[in-house]
């Protein structure tokens, strides 16, 4: 017990010295984690990135099919590019943290995508840094349209999104794409696909589970609206 | 010194653990179930340190969330407990796990409580189970 005593300051200094990382560096703390936390095993970044595209064209696609622009939905090319520097460590929200803040024009509500594909909106914004609520956000609910037909959903987050309140008299078949449709968001911006339909809990709609052609914890880089 | 450098150890391990678990859509906070038994282990500033090792590297944002503060309170709040209950230490720690993992969802997220009841069920057991054998090993 007596080495506690003697020993008592190196911890008041070293836990002072933790708070003011944890207060002004944090992204000392986020590199760590990073180094901690686990990388892409499942699959490599080519193949992410081969089934992102694949998953853009498409929607490209279906967009000349329901005779919309694609290329004034799909275009990128005005956003801003940042990092993801860390993710919401816990299973009650899904959220990440982008290295472009306030400085670099970011604001609150826009779109956030990876290779075209939307992940999410902006939730809060720091200076330097940015939050973003994504779709596998417990919370996270947005109109989205599905098909060339564009019917009507809504997206309902969590692990596993859906898109519910589909309609019972419509049909929706497997492999169909779920698009934004939601008011300050950009139009058609592809969400993922259905993967499988079912009746709701009360069996007054249909809801569509849906697959994503990205695994969010390899993301490493988005594109925010601007 | 051992017994603090095993349970910065154990804990550092914890958070590697977590880390990993999450990224297969595995939640579980062993790293608070490894402090809420370190509450019962360590002196005040030795378990202030290891609380504020584990907000460094859960930390995830550039501003204080109710999120982390709750985490790190809720160990600092067992260990006071000691001062006003006196109770067999494996049973206190025991009772620590439950009432903070029950208060660390419900103050964090009251709806994902009770909407997940499952998830905080198997989160709890795995808590209670880690924390008491953390408390075992290291006391």
């Amino acid at each position: 017990m007596s080495y506690r005593k003697q020993h008592v300051w190196i911890f008041i200094l070293a836990s002072a010295a933790l708070a003011i990382l944890i207060g002004f560096k944090p992204a000392y703390g986020w590199r760590l984690r990073a180094w901690l936390s686990p990388e892409g095993e499942a699959q490599t970044t080519d193949q992410i990135s081969l089934a992102a595209d694949n998953a853009s064209l498409r929607l490209q696609l279906t967009a000349l099919q329901s005779g919309q622009s694609a290329a004034s939905n799909t275009n990128t090319a005005d956003g801003i590019h940042a990092m993801v520097y860390s993710s919401y460590p816990f299973g009650f929200k899904s959220q990440i943290v982008l290295n472009a803040g306030s400085d670099a024009g970011i604001q609150i509500g826009k779109a956030v995508t990876y290779q075209g594909i939307f992940i999410g909106t902006v939730q809060s914004v720091f200076p330097d840094s940015a939050v973003v609520q994504t779709i596998f956000d417990p919370s996270f609910k947005t109109p989205v349209r599905i098909g060339s037909q564009g019917i009507d959903a809504l997206l309902v987050g969590g692990s596993f999104p859906k898109a519910t309140s589909i309609s019972k008299s419509v049909t929706v078949t497997n492999g169909d794409n779920v698009y934004t449709a939601a008011s300050g968001l950009p139009y058609h911006l592809l969400v993922g696909t259905v993967a499988q339909m079912s009746a709701s809990a009360d069996d007054v709609f249909k809801e569509a589970g849906l697959n994503f052609s990205y695994d969010l914890m390899d993301i490493q880089s988005v594109l925010v609206e601007r | 010194m051992i017994t603090f450098l095993a349970g910065l150890v154990i804990l550092a391990f914890s958070l590697f653990l977590q880390f990993q678990l999450a990224g297969f859509g595995l939640w579980f906070n062993l790293a608070l179930a490894v402090l809420i038994a370190a509450a019962f282990i360590f002196d005040f500033w030795e378990l202030v340190f290891l609380d504020l090792f584990a907000v460094f590297l859960l930390n995830w944002e550039p501003a204080p969330t109710l999120t982390l503060i709750t985490f790190a309170l809720i160990p600092i709040a067992a260990f006071l407990s000691k001062k006003v209950i006196r109770w067999e230490s494996w049973i206190h720690a025991f009772v620590a796990l439950a009432v903070g993992f029950l208060l660390f969802y419900l103050i964090i997220d009251a709806h994902f409580f009770t909407s997940h009841l499952i998830t905080f069920v198997t989160d709890l057991i795995v808590g209670l189970l880690v924390g008491e054998l953390v408390f075992l090993a290291l006391s």
